[in-house]
């Protein structure tokens, strides 16, 4: 499958200035980010802006200064992070506002276990305070501006292709009676077995289940895909094992869990490219009945409607006094009216915002009936009005009864990815896998320690073969002790070679770290010549993000 | 109470004719122009509430004579009617503001039509327009029922 590249504009960018904003009240840890930028000729126009936290203000912020990265301090109690995230990821799927790394400071690996839900909602890069904080400033630099960066040199072990599995994070969307929706980047083929790591029902369970559909979620989302999965029950018959869920606990933890669903009976999308309505999405799809879904161009709207059937379309016209060159027009709004009549038999009600014109006219010029033209902009109030009386009319819509799980912060969701392993250093680890990976989707790990691969464009030319696509990852989330095991553990590979991914007894001259890496450790290598091409780019107030060879990037 | 007037562009002078007659007892007044160019001198000199307008025009056709209108910051109802084959000119049209749309050669509901143009006009004239407008909620309800 093909997937559009996507190149992040920063139009409105203060000319000469990259701001990275912090949230939080760390002003040392700012100060000591500004003095290693400042150690760097490319480095020098990045402004490392703290800002207190509130929930209004990042938003706020976020408008006006066009980050190239915003970086939360969870090591003090941040409120309403939860309803901040939930805005955070729907801001994300704004084209202007997609390539935005979101990375978060915690105080321990206990404080990112417990916001660990923030993964599946956006967070891009956890990192734990007190551990390297050089290898945090240097990876930040290479995600948001992806241009040379200065890392420090680390000893690497070759690995011989080592099988090791990764789990791929996911998001929980939700559940209905028989299945679970989940959104992934991985693209799940009707009736195919899907193996997953699930956490709720207050158990970790790996389970193989069966897709029923997978749908594409459009080229900004944060997820690529939206795939259901029946859900492997217990049978009368079976021997119980821990691939098998008992049908009675699944429903009993669903009506105690009830307060954390919203039921869904509508289906409705917001045609506009202006961020205000990327959140307005998400503030309807928490107070009412519908699901909402947003959309900024002609073809991701395209793409929506071959997937989905949507009760009600809201078409926000572009203001521009030459139509002609704007995106969303009456004439890519007739090309869209033609695809539902298409797809979906005419059923969906379009609502035309910013009209000069009347219905009557746009009925009869479109062709298509089921069209209401308003005179006004997009606004809350409007559109939950109309919502609610799609809602109040009782008109059978189109989605499924189910229960979205916007709140269920307990539940986790993993795909679980097979990887074979080329290289390993203590920052960064370089594997094969069949699977098809965005660029900076986030893995757990397990071996060595509990850790976070974030995939990033390689730094340095990856061979290609058969053994499926080579990727390379930066690894995080980790305290001082992991970087040691890791540490040891590269060392290990090194001296006594690897053969599989475990940890065993280390040898003592591997325990005393001899000779490998007393000299190399953190020695920065600073590369003037490869520093032009970031000032070049921030000239140009464009990052052209790198993609993975399925042409799909996160960020 | 008044009906309002309205202009009638048109180029073929029968058909001007034709309407101007079945039109007459639904305005106070009722003006021709034979192109956009006249149209928008009419539109200049005398007080219209409503416009019914050909597309396709010699000199000056009904998409540049409703694009200079609002250029202009001319807001008037426009109506305008079409042969079949000039559905992308329609949509064109839709950008700038249009009324409604009536096809050549049956007219259907043009006497209807032009009588809501007329009172719409009268309305942003008197500035009632918004007021007297239908509000979204009840147009979306009713399309349910419908």
């Amino acid at each position: 499958m093909l997937y559009l590249k996507f190149n992040a504009k920063r139009a409105n960018f203060k000319s000469g200035v990259s701001v990275i904003l912090v949230f939080g009240d760390d002003d040392n840890f700012c100060d000591r980010m500004r003095f290693y930028y400042s150690n760097y000729p490319s480095m020098q126009d990045i402004e490392i802006r703290r800002l207190d936290y509130s929930e209004d203000t990042v938003i706020e912020k976020l408008k006006e200064l066009r980050p190239f990265a915003i970086i939360f301090d969870f090591s003090k109690e941040l409120k309403n992070i939860n309803s901040l995230f939930m805005k955070l990821n729907f801001v994300k799927k704004c084209p202007d506002y997609k390539s935005l790394p979101i990375i978060s400071l915690f105080s321990s690996k206990s404080d990112l276990e417990k916001h660990a839900y923030l993964f599946a909602m956006g967070l891009n890069y956890p990192f734990i305070k007190g551990s390297d904080e050089k290898i945090l400033f240097s990876d930040i630099h290479y995600i948001s501006f992806e241009s040379e960066t200065p890392f420090g040199k680390y000893a690497k072990a070759q690995l011989n292709n080592l099988p090791y599995d990764g789990k791929l994070i996911s998001n929980i969307y939700g559940f209905t009676e028989n299945s679970i929706l989940i959104e992934s980047d991985l693209y799940s083929e009707t009736e195919s077995l899907e193996k997953i790591s699930l956490e709720f029902t207050g158990e970790e369970k790996t389970l193989e289940v069966r897709t029923q559909g997978s749908y594409d979620l459009g080229i900004t989302g944060t997820y690529l895909f939206r795939g259901e999965y029946e859900v492997p029950f217990l049978g009368p018959w079976d021997e119980p094992t821990s691939d098998l869920i008992l049908k009675d606990s699944y429903e009993s933890w669903l009506e105690e869990n009830e307060d954390l669903f919203k039921q869904k009976l509508g289906r409705a999308l917001i045609v506009s490219s202006r961020v205000d309505d990327y959140i307005l999405a998400g503030e309807l799809t928490d107070l009412t009945q519908f699901d909402i879904y947003n959309s900024s161009s002609f073809e991701e709207t395209k793409r929506f409607l071959e997937s989905y059937k949507f009760d009600l379309i809201f078409f926000r016209l572009d203001k521009n006094d030459d139509p002609k060159k704007t995106e969303n027009n009456f004439e890519n709004l007739f090309r869209l009216t033609n695809a539902v009549k298409n797809i979906s038999d005419g059923e969906s009600i379009f609502v035309v915002f910013n009209s000069p014109s009347r219905t009557d006219a746009i009925r009869k010029a479109l062709e298509y009936n089921q069209v209401l033209s308003v005179s006004d902009d997009i606004y809350k109030d409007k559109l939950s009005s109309l919502i609610s009386v799609f809602e109040q009319k009782g008109r059978k819509m189109s989605c499924q009864t189910y229960c979205y799980a916007p709140y269920l912060n307990d539940a986790r969701c993993y795909f679980n990815i097979e990887m074979m392993v080329s290289s390993i250093t203590e920052h960064e680890i370089t594997f094969y896998s069949e699977s098809d990976i965005p660029m900076y989707s986030l893995l757990k790990i397990e071996v060595p320690s509990s850790l976070f691969l974030i995939i990033v464009p390689p730094t340095t030319q990856l061979e290609m073969d058969k053994k499926g696509n080579h990727y390379m990852a930066f690894i995080t989330g980790g305290e001082e002790s992991d970087a040691e095991l890791l540490r040891s553990f590269v060392n290990r590979a090194i001296i006594d070679g690897l053969e599989e991914f475990s940890l065993i007894p280390t040898s003592p001259e591997v325990e005393a770290g001899e000779g490998l890496l007393d000299d190399m450790e953190n020695e920065v290598i600073e590369d003037l010549e490869t520093s032009a091409p970031i000032n070049e780019a921030n000239e140009r107030k464009l990052v052209v993000r790198k993609t993975n060879t399925n042409g799909k990037t996160k960020l | 109470m008044s009906k309002g007037n309205l202009l009638i562009v048109e180029d073929e002078e029968v058909l001007s004719s034709l309407l101007q007659d079945l039109l007459e007892p639904h305005a106070d007044k009722i003006g021709a122009a034979y192109n956009g160019l006249e149209g928008l001198e009419a539109v200049k000199g005398s007080t219209y509430h409503a416009i019914v307008c050909d597309i396709n025009m010699p000199k000056m056709n009904g998409i540049e004579f409703i694009a200079k209108m609002r250029e202009l910051k001319y807001e008037h109802p426009i109506i305008f009617y079409t042969a079949h084959g000039n559905e992308q000119l329609m949509r064109e049209a839709l950008s700038y503001g249009a009324f409604d749309f009536l096809s050549k050669p049956h007219f259907d509901n043009l006497e209807e039509t032009v009588i809501k143009a007329l009172k719409h006009g009268l309305d942003l004239f008197q500035g009632n327009a918004e007021a007297n407008e239908p509000s979204a909620d009840d147009e979306l309800a009713k399309m349910i029922k419908d």
